[in-house]
């Protein structure tokens, strides 16, 4: 077994206060393998983003503990912190309104490095070009603003941004929901081949079953914010144990019309007898 | 990872002076400047709107170049030639010691347009310099600041004025004062509200977790993409200031006489409305120009910012 990177231990984050407050996350406990990628699911509300921007900093959790390679960025020093900012990059899920639309291409990619320094001005310019080239994009590209681009595109700059800084970790925030259906899967292997040939660790975050499914190696299932189940991806498919699961499973689509057509009778049936 | 201690580390390794974040934003306000210059003067600009930008152009060129393309000498008194209606010497006609309507029409159009303007952008400086404070200040004295600008909102801003205006003594520079004074805060709390929601968008956010400094992000994210809405509601504000300095003018607490603004030039004409109309009448068509110009260029701007709220015609 591949050494723990990041864990969480007995994450809770409740949102507002008194009549009003809101559960988002109960008591999550989970541990990020060095090299996987592991996959959080469930149904939108079930908090999975809510652990992301807890991770990164954007939520500050309610109890609970975050402990990456022994820094808790809860009571971390400077330099502690700067190395964990540095070491957990995150992909947002809306490629629209993750970059900013007065930048050019250059400078959104160019900035964690100058906010993290460390990079002199030619070491900056080489790898912008490095690695816009890893995602397959062309070094015309630089000097255009995000509106020139697709969602696609603009995902690959997003990926990018997230990369130059060279993280440990890349946590994925439903990378690809916000995509048409064609270029998910360019996306997906563009994460697949960054992870492969960078040797991260990716979380990733989504509700697409399918997505996972082709992507992870285990997964966290998050059902109204707490853990429903945890596992290896074979594992949870071929013999998942919670109910929660079995339904989430239940609702992917198969592609065979005969099979199909089995599940959704069966589904139906489900609903009426309920 | 709390928010509040966000800004001490980074503030360090912040390698960049915050001068050049600065001098980039001014940057891409400039760019956001030119595009708007160049959609609204160009092919697909609608009929009214050319009109209307058109008024504006002459309205401009007659506040820089009025005072000295003048007909008549606009104080010189004549008190032969009072009270002419208008002819082909004066085509405006005269006032009740002979000045010519038309010439202190030009005097004054710099007077009244351009103290219109200088309140807009000092009242929009203002309010953007208090909501860009406020919100990078801890959500108490952001509360405190919010809270100060309603109850300045809940005056009415005539009366504010008015009040300000006369305490201060009766001069364009008052009238400046006291309707920045009165105006600034509605642009304050328009702006907080615009800052908060850029603030929570994502790329915002992304360069929050990498431990950017909060004066550092509102001026390299949050404040460029904030400005849209500020540029809107500045260019539908000066017709309705045009129409209050006047007011405050033709109240007596504008320039003290023999000033050539357009509300005082009413004030003058009104003992003469039934017997020498167009003393009163031409300042006031002209205001009614400026405020119907400038208003159709603010809307202009509107649907050129935001697309949706184009007008149905």
């Amino acid at each position: 077994m591949n050494d723990v990177l990041l864990r969480v231990e007995g994450l809770s984050k409740t949102f507002g206060s008194g009549r009003r407050a809101h559960q988002a996350l109960d008591d999550v406990s989970f541990e990020l393998r060095q090299g996987e990628i592991l996959g959080l699911v469930g149904e939108s509300g079930s908090g999975k983003s809510t652990i992301i921007r807890c991770l990164v900093g954007l939520e500050k959790e309610s109890s609970g503990s975050i402990r990456y390679q022994g820094i808790n960025p809860a009571a971390a020093s400077k330099s502690e912190l700067h190395r964990y900012r540095r070491d957990l990059q995150m992909v947002f899920q809306d490629p629209y309104s993750s970059l900013d639309p007065r930048m050019t291409v250059r400078r959104i990619i160019e900035e964690p490095m100058l906010v993290m320094g460390g990079y002199s001005e030619r070491e900056r310019r080489e790898r912008i070009h490095e690695l816009i080239r890893l995602v397959g994009l062309r070094d015309e590209h630089l000097d255009r603003y995000p509106r020139d681009f697709s969602g696609g595109q603009r995902q690959r700059i997003a990926i990018v941004r997230a990369l130059v800084v060279e993280p440990k970790v890349l946590l994925c925030d439903e990378p690809v929901s916000a995509l048409d259906v064609s270029v998910q899967a360019q996306v997906l292997n563009l994460l697949k081949d960054m992870q492969r040939q960078l040797d991260l660790t990716v979380l990733f975050v989504s509700h697409d079953l399918a997505v996972v499914k082709y992507l992870c190696t285990r997964l966290v299932v998050l059902n109204r914010g707490r853990v429903a189940e945890k596992g290896s991806v074979p594992e949870i498919y071929e013999n998942p144990q919670d109910a929660y699961t079995k339904a989430l499973l239940e609702a992917v689509p198969v592609p065979n019309p005969a099979a199909e057509r089995e599940r959704r009778a069966r589904r139906l049936g489900l609903a009426v007898a309920r | 990872m709390k928010s509040e201690t966000a800004g001490a580390p980074s503030a360090k390794l912040a390698d960049a002076p915050s001068a050049i974040s600065a001098a980039v934003s001014a940057a891409s306000i400039g760019g956001a400047a030119a595009r708007l210059g160049r959609r609204l003067f160009g092919r697909r600009t609608a009929g009214v709107d050319r009109m209307a930008f058109g008024l504006v152009a002459l309205l401009t060129i007659a506040a820089v170049v009025g005072p000295f393309v003048t007909p008549y000498d606009p104080f010189a008194v004549e008190t032969s030639e009072a009270l002419r209606p208008p002819s082909a010497a004066h085509l405006l006609g005269t006032d009740d010691v002979g000045r010519d309507v038309l010439s202190r029409l030009l005097a004054g159009a710099g007077l009244t347009l351009l103290s219109a303007a200088a309140i807009v952008v000092l009242a929009a400086a203002v309010g953007i310099v208090v909501a860009s404070v406020a919100a990078l200040l801890p959500r108490r004295a952001d509360e405190a600041i919010m809270r100060a600008c309603d109850i300045f909102m809940s005056i009415p801003s005539l009366v504010l004025a008015l009040g300000l205006a006369a305490a201060l003594g009766p001069s364009m520079l008052s009238i400046i004062v006291a309707m920045v004074a009165a105006s600034w805060p509605s642009t304050a709390r328009l702006m907080r509200g615009i800052l908060r929601e850029t603030m929570s968008s994502s790329y915002v956010e992304s360069a929050r977790i990498l431990g950017m400094s909060r004066p550092r992000l509102m001026l390299r994210h949050v404040l460029p993409n904030s400005l849209d809405a500020i540029y809107v509601q500045a260019s539908m504000e000066i017709s309705g200031t045009i129409v209050m300095i006047s007011g405050l003018a033709f109240l007596g607490v504008g320039a003290p006489p023999p000033s050539p603004d357009w509300g005082s030039m009413i004030a003058e004409g009104q003992q003469y409305t039934t017997t020498a109309w167009w003393i009163s009448l031409f300042p006031g068509l002209a205001i009614s120009l400026g405020a119907i110009a400038f208003g159709l260029v603010g809307d202009a701007v509107r649907s050129f910012v935001d697309p949706s709220s184009r007008r149905s015609s």
